[in-house]
């Protein structure tokens, strides 16, 4: 290994420096972009992923403590009391995953929090004993993409009162959540939903309307490069995010959700190789 | 700052002549990585050693005696930590 830095064209350089600038958090992804950067075939590449780079939406340890305050704030706007609400993280039975990571996070910013810190649960199943008639169910979610799951754990919630014949209310929030996703819950479920950072989808809706097309077909050229496969996942079902989200949003140092575009955290390359992605995604 | 002491030392010797400069200049002549430069200009813009302005660089016209006591002590390279047991102390030198 040489510890001269690969050479870089100046466009290239100025893109990373303007995202070293503007973007704190790549500061230390100077490897990870440069193959980036070299991945893509034409210049207009690079300027559409540098465009896209800047308009990433972190959860870093500031917006962490924003977004519980906001939660606070809206659990005291809906009137939930904590002798009759249980706060549900939206994740498996027994998985590890961003809503019960969030769940921690949240647990001594609701106030008061020695009265509301015994209402978290790690999952449904965790909660259903402790469900009484006239109780509060809020799930909870670290992040929401397209609202699937959070419809299935609704339709989950929707027959334990029906088969235990108890009636409760059910609320929906998240730290950030994909505009169009949040109006789905809202939609289909027809309950109340809060996301303290709503984000729009980055490209959709996030440029000109003249320039979308042509950047979405960009945006599928450099996919171009990326591995059919990864595991037992195919490349076409993420193309532009799943549910072609095109989210711009990770939580530092989390599991990068799959609605976020896949050029950044897709681990293949076409021909075969693993790249060095700018964010992590494990599962 | 230890860990940029030589990029900023590389990027300096290329402004010594105080004409305006790209910054591409320090990745293509001493293949400085682009984190490095960006830390380096940030450090020397932030002591007011230099100037940057649309992509080029330059030291600062306003330098004073000051700063160009920092630039020289910049300039100079120092001998690794790790290597001080193989280097006799002035003490040692004069078998005291």
């Amino acid at each position: 290994m040489s510890i001269a830095a690969e050479h870089i064209s100046q466009a290239a350089l100025l893109d990373m420096m303007q995202m070293f600038d503007r973007q704190p958090w790549t500061r230390l992804l100077n490897v990870e972009l440069v193959s980036l950067w070299s991945l893509c075939n034409t210049r207009e590449q690079q300027v559409l992923l540098k465009d896209l780079i800047l308009k990433f939406v972190v959860l870093d340890s500031s917006n962490e403590a924003m977004v519980c305050k906001q939660i606070d704030a809206q659990f005291k706007t809906w009137g939930l009391a904590p002798a009759t609400t249980r706060v549900v993280a939206v994740a498996d039975a027994g998985e590890v995953d961003g809503s019960t990571a969030g769940l921690q996070k949240l647990k001594n910013k609701i106030t008061p929090f020695e009265s509301w810190h015994a209402r978290f649960y790690p999952s449904i199943s965790a909660s259903i004993a402790e469900i009484s008639s006239g109780d509060s169910v809020v799930m909870f979610d670290d992040f929401v993409g397209t609202g699937d799951k959070i419809f299935k754990k609704f339709e989950w919630l929707s027959r334990i009162k029906e088969d235990l014949g108890i009636d409760f209310s059910i609320y929906c929030v998240s730290f950030a959540g994909m505009a169009f996703g949040i109006e789905n819950i809202k939609n289909r479920c027809g309950i109340p939903v809060f996301s303290s950072i709503i984000l729009s989808k980055g490209i959709s809706e996030g440029m000109p309307v003249a320039d979308v097309p042509r950047a979405l077909e960009v945006m599928k050229e450099v996919e171009f490069q990326l591995g059919s496969r990864y595991k037992s996942k195919k490349i076409r079902d993420y193309s532009l995010g799943y549910g072609h989200s095109e989210c711009l949003y990770f939580w530092m140092n989390d599991n990068c959700p799959n609605n976020v575009f896949p050029i950044f955290w897709w681990p293949t390359l076409r021909g075969g190789g693993i790249r060095q992605t700018l964010l992590q995604r494990a599962g | 700052m230890e860990a940029l002491k030589t990029p900023i030392a590389e990027i300096l010797k290329l402004l010594l002549d105080r004409d305006w400069h790209e910054v591409y200049d320090a990745h293509c002549k001493y293949r400085l990585s682009a984190i490095e430069i960006y830390g380096s200009l940030n450090r020397l813009t932030t002591l007011g050693l230099i100037e940057v302005q649309d992509a080029r660089m330059r030291i600062s016209p306003s330098l004073d005696e000051v700063g160009a006591s920092l630039i020289n002590r910049m300039l100079k390279t120092s001998r690794p930590v790790k290597l001080r047991e193989f280097v006799k102390t002035p003490r040692q030198r004069s078998g005291l």
